[in-house]
């Protein structure tokens, strides 16, 4: 037996939320690994398949509705419903949810029909097109309706299916209360006919007199803002292509913005033969002036603890040197020295470019290191662990 | 129900700082820097993980929040100026998360530019949009 009415309503919406959803579950696994992203991909797989449609049909003495390729339905036998209504207030949200006086199922929009059982209890069922299904199901409730109650029912609902269609076409905002308005002037004009008058012409001539149901989309015009109106093929591309090439810029952007940093290994040495020789660490300090010979502040160990600066702009460790700077081509710094005599001695105050430095922007620190030595081949080096 | 022009636009937006995060993402130092103070030196900071994944977050929550919201409250929804007014602090604040997760990413990669220069011309054009459309809400108002 065919179904006295079936229509399924996309949940676009949850559709869309679910797609990028699942996109972004790919982003997590760029980042968490494969075990973040899991339970969130199949949760959005589960939404969009629950929620992509919501089917209505009324079939053999039955009202069934289910979501998605039928995961969770509901049967209400006719024989139970007193009536049925558009719903009468404001909800929000998608699902399977308690509002007011009954539990409400939808999956897209806000509009919905409410069926009241004979017991009194209400539900709530979500839908595109109300005025249809209230047609449909108080038709099929009273299967007892006189033969030309149910002649007026059929023009009726076949003139506000054809304006609904007319509305649709220019997705006007209020298009809901104007087929709502609709179907009370038609029922009032019904109302107003004698039951002699109640003929088939009849009917055919309140809604010839009603106006063409294109009339209705023309007086209500297209009242769509521009950034409502649908999204042209044009447009997407044009879009993507803007959108591609920030991305790229952004990418690119960094490396044009870096100096080159290349050149710090390849810059011509300027000799300074006091900086040649065996330097040995004593001290580590916020500033230069705060070093006291003999008084040593840093408590801890040194990371650093001593370096041989060669007369090729080599050095002990990972840095290449020429006058004023010392160069670590892995970290791409350069940092400046200065050389000191105090009583007597000769200290090496060396910036030392850390995190701190290089990536929060704080003021360097200098380690202190003492010359015990011009010659660069004696003795072993003494550091096990260069920041490389 | 169809997804508008707008909504398209800050979802393009929301692909785009998630490719550049998930591209930058190796290149980052395990503490990342995050917040600045007026004078634009440091003052927060966030593990790498949580850094580069915040701001993509926030978008993904407002984009959902503009586009749920409108079609969830009715009320709101047959309200023409509200929905306007929600669209389009929807892509200004899109463009300015944008541009802060992209500054956050070239102060950790050693391009350091002062976050005043970002932030401030995209405060101002949110500030002046919210005065403009205020001023025009007002306008309506006075002349009903």
């Amino acid at each position: 037996m065919n179904a006295q009415y079936r229509h399924s309503q996309p949940g676009y919406l949850s559709i869309v939320i679910s797609l990028i959803l699942i996109a972004f579950s790919g982003f997590i696994y760029l980042l968490g690994g494969l075990a973040a992203a899991i339970p969130m991909f199949l949760i959005c797989l589960f939404i969009l398949v629950f929620s992509y449609k919501l089917t209505v049909e009324i079939k053999e003495g039955f009202l069934k509705f289910w979501f998605g390729p039928g995961l969770f339905w509901k049967t209400i036998p006719l024989e139970q419903i007193a009536y049925c209504q558009p719903f009468k207030g404001v909800f929000g949200g998608w699902g399977i949810r308690y509002v007011f006086d009954g539990w409400l199922y939808n999956v897209s929009g806000f509009k919905a029909v409410t069926v009241v059982l004979k017991s009194g209890k209400k539900i709530h069922i979500g839908t595109d097109q109300p005025e249809l299904l209230i047609e449909a199901i108080n038709s099929a409730a009273h299967g007892a309706a006189t033969e030309v109650s149910s002649m007026w029912a059929e023009v009726k609902a076949d003139y506000l299916k054809r304006v609904e269609q007319a509305l649709s076409a220019n997705r006007h905002p209020r298009s809901f209360e104007i087929l709502a308005d609709v179907s009370s002037h038609l029922d009032s004009r019904f109302a107003e006919l004698k039951p002699q008058e109640q003929t088939w012409e009849n009917f055919q001539k309140i809604t010839t007199e009603m106006g063409p149901p294109a009339e209705y989309a023309e007086l209500v015009g297209d009242a769509r803002s521009p950034d409502q109106k649908g999204v042209s093929a044009g447009f997407v591309i044009a879009l993507i292509m803007i959108l591609a090439a920030v991305a790229a810029g952004m990418v690119f952007l960094p490396k044009l913005l870096k100096k080159d940093d290349s050149n710090l290994s390849k810059q011509v040495i300027v000799n300074d033969p006091n900086l040649i020789g065996k330097w040995q660490t004593v001290d580590f300090v916020d500033d230069i002036n705060n070093y006291k010979p003999g008084e040593k502040r840093w408590t801890g160990d040194f990371f650093l603890k001593q370096l041989i600066f060669y007369e090729n702009g080599q050095t002990s460790g990972p840095w290449l040197w020429t006058k004023e700077e010392i160069i670590h081509p892995g970290d791409k710094t350069a940092a400046h020295y200065y050389i000191r005599e105090m009583n007597g001695s000769t200290y090496l105050f060396f910036e030392w470019m850390s995190g701190d430095v290089t990536i929060r922007g704080m003021k360097p620190k200098f380690y202190v290191l003492q010359k015990v030595s011009q010659s660069t081949n004696e003795g072993e080096d003494q550091n096990a662990n260069y920041p490389k | 129900m169809r997804i508008t022009r707008n909504e398209l636009v800050c979802i393009g937006i929301l692909i785009v700082i998630s490719i550049i995060s998930a591209y930058f993402y190796p290149q980052m130092p395990q503490r990342m820097a995050t917040h600045w103070d007026f004078w634009g030196n440091p003052n927060g900071y966030m593990q790498r993980l949580g850094a580069i994944i915040l701001m993509p977050l926030i978008l993904l929550a407002f984009n959902i929040a503009a586009i749920v919201v409108p079609r969830v409250a009715s009320v709101w929804a047959n309200i023409e100026a509200l929905r306007k007014f929600f669209s389009g602090l929807n892509i200004i604040l899109s463009v300015l998360l944008l541009m802060v997760q992209y500054h956050i990413i070239l102060w950790n990669i050693g391009i350091k530019i002062n976050p005043g220069f970002i932030a401030m011309p995209m405060i101002v054009v949110l500030l002046s949009w919210i005065i403009y459309f205020f001023y025009k809400a007002n306008r309506k108002a006075n002349s009903l």
